[in-house]
């Protein structure tokens, strides 16, 4: 067994049927996914006694006056999307402190039938910032914002585009594998990759995530049954300086890069023992960004693992097997926790990575934080 | 290309950038020196990130750069920029080198833009009476 067990387990996972139209209400699909992951879990939802939500999703307060719940904990993990990630570490140490035995972290948006993300609002650090040096110049999406690292590392180390379409077609792979993907069904070819219209450029169409109206949940107790699944270790970090990318120094560093660093040393176990990863896939290019960031390759060496299905199904570490936010869904990462535990549970039918024992996940949000983790099946 | 009159004006009043939107006004790019320890720095901040101190001068520097990364806009998403493609560029000044600055930049086709190409700042009027300043960046014409 790894060294660095923090001791406290994903014990439910629950999410509904990710669209991008859904008929309920924002606030029903949240309590879908909640009595879902608490069904999983085996626990009456009124056991929940900690509760963490996201900021611009279905508030907690919601949950707790649908579901009669009245919790000891709560707190809101503001990182963007790596709150999910990081909001395990804060629910770990709340159950392994005893100020709650069960916490719940849940997300629940109608993301693509109701406001887009340049109409809601933003939670970005550094607002003036944005107002005095973005807006005036016409950036006001990830897209854009992204977009300028990932040029960046073009030139550094070169990047051909087929490189990024092999990181959107593998997610679509692996979605064509899960029938709760939103794009299910849906064949993405490497002529349909390079035909996308402009987003940002190097971004086209299919290099971006979806947006989906839909939820998630995950509960983290103190309980260590044998179903469930263990948080070996978790960590959080930001770029530096995490209200600005324009003058950080190295351009490329982001938070996972000290994250996975601070895993890596605490479990004792390197990336090469991973049998999978769920890397947080707003865009294809900050695949490739952490998988080299979390020591996956090395620096301009990311390609020769994606090339030739490293990143598949039956490859050398195999990504996102959900279709992550690109295909299945986007629930700003904590999809990518759900799939890990189901990975590690064997429950993924056709999509399976065979004996899944120690599984990766990251987070990426706001301005380059990031959270990292290792999550554990019995068999570890 | 621009719709200069749509593009939000931001608390120009902010005293972490009034000394920058006044020297656009008069044509001038202005940064932030450290007040004791002369270290530049953008974005303003309040403090020294290199000796602590909150000792503050605004320097006029000279609005020459080159391309450090960029991206071509093609999906409107912004207000005053509904005409795509533009693009927007972070251009590292010639002096000091230290300080990278965001600005549109122009008068390149999006095929030509190159990391590493000279450009110069260029100042242009925007919001819906003209109050404030911006710096548009475009290949030298000297």
């Amino acid at each position: 067994m790894p060294g660095g067990d923090n001791g406290a387990s994903i014990i439910g996972v629950g999410n509904t049927r990710y669209s991008r139209k859904a008929d309920g209400s924002a606030e029903l699909l949240a309590i879908e996914a909640v009595l879902a992951a608490a069904a999983d879990a085996g626990i009456d939802p009124r056991q929940i006694d900690g509760i963490i939500p996201y900021p611009g999703h279905v508030g907690d307060d919601v949950i707790q006056a649908e579901l009669g719940l009245s919790p000891r904990f709560r707190t809101t993990v503001d990182m963007g999307g790596c709150s999910a990630v990081s909001a395990l570490r804060i629910a770990s140490m709340a159950v392994m402190s005893g100020a709650a035995r069960h916490v719940l972290l849940f997300r629940g948006l109608k993301g693509s039938s109701g406001a887009r993300k340049a109409d809601r609002p933003s939670f970005l650090p550094g607002q003036p910032f944005r107002r005095h040096l973005e807006h005036v110049y016409g950036i006001n999406t990830p897209a854009q914002r992204y977009a300028v690292l990932c040029q960046r590392y073009k030139h550094e180390y070169g990047l051909d585009r087929r490189t990024l379409g092999e990181i959107a077609i593998a997610a679509r792979a692996h979605a064509n594998l899960n029938p709760g993907a939103q794009m299910y069904g849906r064949e993405l070819t490497m002529e349909d990759y390079l035909a996308g219209r402009l987003i940002a450029d190097p971004y086209t169409l299919f290099d971006c995530c979806l947006e989906t109206d839909g939820a998630s949940a995950v509960i983290v107790s103190a309980r260590n049954d044998g179903r469930d699944i263990r948080i070996l270790s978790v960590a959080e970090a930001q770029g530096n300086s995490p209200d600005d990318t324009s003058n950080r120094e190295p351009f490329l560093e982001i938070g996972l890069t000290q994250a996975a660093n601070d895993v890596w040393a605490d479990l004792g176990v390197g990336p090469e023992d991973m049998d999978a990863a769920m890397i947080y896939d707003c865009f294809t290019f900050e695949v490739l960004h952490q998988i080299e960031e979390a020591g996956f390759a090395r620096h301009g060496e990311a390609a020769t693992l994606i090339a030739d299905g490293g990143i598949r199904l039956g490859g050398k570490l195999p990504i996102n097997t959900h279709g992550g936010m690109l295909s299945e869904a986007h629930q700003a990462g904590l999809n990518h926790v759900v799939e890990a535990v189901r990975q590690l549970r064997g429950e993924c039918g056709a999509r399976q990575v065979q004996n899944a024992r120690l599984v990766a996940v990251t987070g990426w949000g706001q301005l380059g934080d990031g959270s990292f983790a290792v999550l554990g099946g019995k068999h570890v | 290309m621009f719709d200069f009159d749509q593009i939000p004006v931001p608390d120009l009043t902010d005293p972490n950038f009034a000394p920058f939107w006044e020297a656009t006004r008069e044509r001038k790019l202005k940064i932030q020196k450290c007040g004791d320890c002369g270290t530049h720095r953008w974005p303003p901040r309040v403090t020294c990130q290199s000796c602590r101190s909150t000792g503050l001068e605004w320097v006029e520097v000279v609005p020459r750069g080159t391309l450090y990364t960029h991206t071509t806009v093609g999906r409107a998403t912004a207000k005053g920029f509904s005409n795509t493609p533009y693009t927007v560029g972070f251009v590292t000044l010639d002096e000091p080198s230290n300080v990278r600055v965001i600005g549109n930049v122009v008068d390149v086709e999006p095929s030509q833009l190159a990391i590493g190409m000279a450009l110069e700042g260029r100042f242009v009027p925007a919001g819906p009476s003209g109050e404030m300043t911006l710096i548009h960046w475009a290949p030298p014409t000297t």
